[in-house]
């Protein structure tokens, strides 16, 4: 079940008798207010599947529920001690890099240093992957217990003439827009984040100009779940936490990097906002219940197109 | 090219199955269900290891073609006789595989993989959706067989499903597909019909599989398009080749004992503490013993004839 | 009516142009070796002809057949091996399985297992290889794999036989004991051969006729000796004389 972004609008949409108001509904800014707080969300989310995807070709389907974890680290903090999501979001990101760590030193970097496997190395990353996300999600729900909860911060609405936005999701989409932009000058002038790309690029090259690849590893994967946890937090303002709530984020994440590229940050932000506009438009268009088939139709569709090299697809290694 | 069965093990394969039949005179229902759910298992996970242990093609989404089979059966209850609805059933799941097989096929490894998995819960929802405008939320069938007449057909296509991994793992069709498995261009080369051997064994892997829907659809009685398109029977497959080896037929029997044991120990007391076991289980195998059990348990596992 | 034939074949990729009009034929029983620079078109050629790829012009003929368009594993069963570049082995199979897969995929389709072991272990044989048949391929050293990688070939029964570059990689002995092996085979069994090589002293020893290709052009073609002191030749591999 994806996270209702919009419920209110699209139930009005499925009443028929309001199918009136549906025409300027869709051209309203409403949708497209919509369509950019979610696609900015996907675009955070991708960067970090992109960063250890990218750089070690590694399947990370445990990625949203490490945005799973960054939600419930928000939510907790501000629950139990008030603190605002905007201030916890450091912390989540901060837990879930520990994470990242954690999970490449115990797990990975025995993976990939096996070079028996390496042609495997796609697929057995994938299994493990999944083996965290399942340990992950059972892990919160046995901590969290699985009622879905939720709370409330800057629920304001600011008016914009017809245009309606609460405050949390502009703040949403205004941290995504900081975040990328750090990221992306991050990726283009320190050296750190050119090694990255270079990574991403042609890891053997990299070695060879004298890139610290152990290094340069562990800070991806570092950087990329700590993405996913302040992800989880920006969402944890405006949507339901539940343990399982982090799959349609991976199904999201693996599409838009699959779209915009390896490592190709623009066309991944592309990507992002793409697919937030598919799912919204989309949604309005036919009916909030559909929103599921709709992302994973547009997932097998873009991983067969990817093989057939329509994306330019980089299958054979 | 039937491959050469050793006497003992065939002798202790019989003796099994001779015992398993008896079971139900027993008159232990709890005995019944266990073993039923052990010979589901051990069907699904046979069928997958012919396509995917043997090929490579790992998929991730097979409960698509149990849930095919269970509603085939659901929607067949009352107007044709079991008999005839569950091979119908097989047919029906097959034929699926045939149709989404031949562009899914071009897709490689682990997008292979996302794929399948994609491709089911792509049709979970599709289904789930598509019930909901019929006004149904589930299925029902009433006045379905006996648990111990379920159970015996239950076997049979255990028995099949291993009987059919059998035969093709050791046969020259086994040795195309391994050949695929190791480098599918190099296949192609030396004379192997790669896509048409991958879509046959796409076929062949699903066929069981959706009988076992539509045995499993009698047996529950009732069941929503969450349940019978359910992802976690996908991955309990995946993690029963894992654990017990998917090269041949010993593989899927071990991995199917092991997690049916493992579930009747945990799954009812501590439902996240097993799926956690689960998970860390997955990764051990994957990390530590990629072939499973069978190989660590039995070493070489094809016999020569020299 | 020539064994095989190629006649006018182009090919580019995208804006790269790799092959150009090279035209050539090649008898029954001949031996003809391919070279030039890394980039001229060989190995492209090669995977033309087995199949991977179609020529963007010009037509592949065997045995008087236009076999450009159809599978590899079509192209295999009608008496067309090759080895690659590269080796690829079935890594976790053992040697004796890589070789019975060829015998029971080739050109004859063996049907039973132990016919087809037999075929397989006498192949091995000719190349040095039966004492580690039921080793796993990935075991074997570089030399060992290549000569897996003929056996495999060998084993489809296969009227041509396209090498690429099997020497390389190779200490001057197990190149000397190569050649003597493929010198075997070929008095043993009437074979084509089709060679693409660097090593020269290997291409030279072997070929009956060689090709040279340049930039995707054919620039000389004629016995090893005609080749070796050819002015277009020598001008590509080592610049115009000053």
């Amino acid at each position: 079940m994806l996270p209702p972004t919009c419920d209110a609008l699209a139930a009005r949409l499925d009443n028929p008798q309001q199918n009136g108001l549906a025409v300027s509904a869709l051209l309203s800014g409403q949708l497209l207010f919509a369509a950019l707080v979610v696609g900015s969300v996907y675009v955070i989310i991708a960067l970090g599947l992109n960063l250890v995807f990218g750089t070690m070709r590694l399947l990370d389907a445990a990625h949203g529920d490490v945005v799973m974890l960054g939600a419930y680290t928000s939510f907790w903090l501000f629950t139990l001690v008030g603190m605002p999501p905007l201030l916890s979001m450091l912390i989540a990101g901060g837990l879930c890099a520990g994470l990242g760590v954690a999970v490449y030193r115990g797990l990975f970097r025995r993976l990939l240093a096996d070079t028996r496997l390496p042609r495997r190395l796609e697929g057995n990353s994938l299994l493990v992957f999944f083996g965290i996300s399942i340990i992950l999600q059972n892990f919160a729900a046995l901590c969290f217990d699985t009622t879905p909860r939720a709370y409330l911060y800057l629920d304001g609405v600011i008016r914009v003439g017809n245009l309606a936005m609460t405050e949390n999701r502009l703040a949403e989409l205004a941290t995504a827009a900081i975040l990328c932009v750090i990221i992306f000058l991050f990726l283009r002038f320190h050296i750190y984040g050119l090694a990255i790309k270079a990574l991403i690029q042609n890891r053997q090259a990299a070695a060879v100009v004298g890139v610290n690849i152990e290094r340069i590893q562990l800070l991806s994967f570092a950087i990329g779940f700590g993405l996913a946890g302040i992800a989880g937090s920006l969402i944890s303002m405006t949507e339901q936490i539940t343990p399982f709530m982090g799959f349609p984020f991976t199904i999201a994440a693996f599409v838009t990097v699959i779209l915009g590229g390896l490592g190709n940050l623009i066309r991944g932000m592309a990507a992002g906002m793409f697919l937030g506009f598919v799912e919204i438009y989309g949604v309005a268009l036919t009916s909030s219940s559909l929103d599921s088939v709709l992302i994973y139709g547009v997932f097998i569709v873009v991983l067969y197109l990817q093989s057939q090299d329509f994306l330019g697809g980089r299958q054979k290694s | 090219m039937i491959p050469p069965i050793p006497t003992r093990d065939a002798l202790i394969f019989v003796g099994v199955i001779a015992v398993a039949a008896l079971l139900p005179k027993l008159g232990n229902e709890y005995l019944v269900a266990v073993a039923l759910s052990f010979a589901m298992w051990v069907a699904l996970a046979q069928s997958w290891t012919v396509l995917c242990g043997m090929t490579g093609y790992g998929s991730f989404g097979h409960a698509a073609f149990y849930g095919i089979g269970a509603y085939v059966q659901a929607l067949a209850w009352g107007i044709v006789s079991p008999w005839l609805s569950v091979p119908l059933a097989g047919i029906a799941s097959c034929l699926f595989a045939l149709v989404v097989g031949y562009p899914a096929l071009k897709v490689r490894g682990p997008y292979f993989v996302m794929l399948s998995f994609g491709l089911a819960e792509f049709m979970k929802y599709s289904i789930i959706g598509i019930e909901a405008r019929l006004g149904q939320f589930s299925r029902l069938i009433i006045g379905a067989p006996s648990p111990n007449d379920l159970f015996l057909v239950m076997l049979g296509l255990a028995v099949a499903a291993t009987l059919i991994t059998f035969v093709v793992a050791g046969s020259r069709f086994g040795y195309g597909l391994r050949a695929i498995r190791e480098d599918e261009q190099a296949a192609e080369t030396v004379g192997i019909p790669v896509a048409r051997y991958k879509l046959i064994a796409f076929g062949l892997s699903t066929f069981i599989p959706g009988m076992v829907g539509a045995v499993m659809a009698m047996r529950l009685s009732y069941f929503e398009p969450s349940q019978a398109f359910d992802p976690l029977i996908s991955f309990n497959i995946v993690l029963m080749a894992m654990i017990g080896g998917s090269d041949d037929a010993r593989g899927p029997l071990l991995g199917a004992l092991f997690f049916v044991g493992l579930s009747e120990l945990l799954w009812a007391r501590a439902p996240q503490v097993y799926m956690i076991v689960l998970g860390a289980l997955l990764i051990i195998f994957v990390l530590f013993a990629p072939q499973g059990l069978a190989k660590l348990l039995f070493g070489k596992t094809r016999p020569r004839a020299s | 009516m020539s064994f095989l034939t190629i006649r006018d074949v182009s090919k580019s990729f995208g804006g790269l142009q790799a092959l150009r009009n090279v035209s050539f034929e090649v008898e029954p029983s001949e031996v003809v070796g391919l070279m030039g620079a890394n980039g001229a078109g060989k190995t492209t050629l090669f995977s033309l002809i087995a199949g991977h790829a179609r020529p963007s012009a010009g037509s592949i003929l065997f045995k008087g057949r236009a076999i450009s368009g159809l599978r590899p594993d079509q192209i295999c069963r009608l008496g067309i091996a090759r080895t690659f570049q590269i080796v690829r082995p079935f890594a976790s199979m053992s040697v004796l399985d890589n070789v019975i897969v060829g015998a029971l995929y080739g050109v004859r389709q063996e049907r039973s297992r132990v016919q087809a072991a037999a075929r397989a272990m006498a192949i091995l044989a000719d190349l040095g290889l039966a004492e580690r048949a039921d080793d796993p391929a990935s075991s074997l050293t570089l030399s060992g794999q290549k000569r897996l990688e003929i056996a495999r070939a060998l084993a489809t029964a296969p009227e041509l036989l396209m090498l690429d570059e099997v020497m390389a990689g190779l200490t001057a002995t197990e190149v000397g004991e190569l050649l003597a092996a493929i010198q075997r085979i070929k008095d043993r069994m009437p074979l084509t051969i089709l060679v693409v090589e660097h090593v020269m002293q290997a291409l030279m020893q072997l070929s009956e006729r060689v090709i040279v290709l340049h930039h995707g052009e054919m620039i000389a073609h004629g016995t090893p000796q005609e080749v070796a002191i050819d002015p277009r030749v020598i001008a590509a591999y080592l610049g115009q004389p000053p």
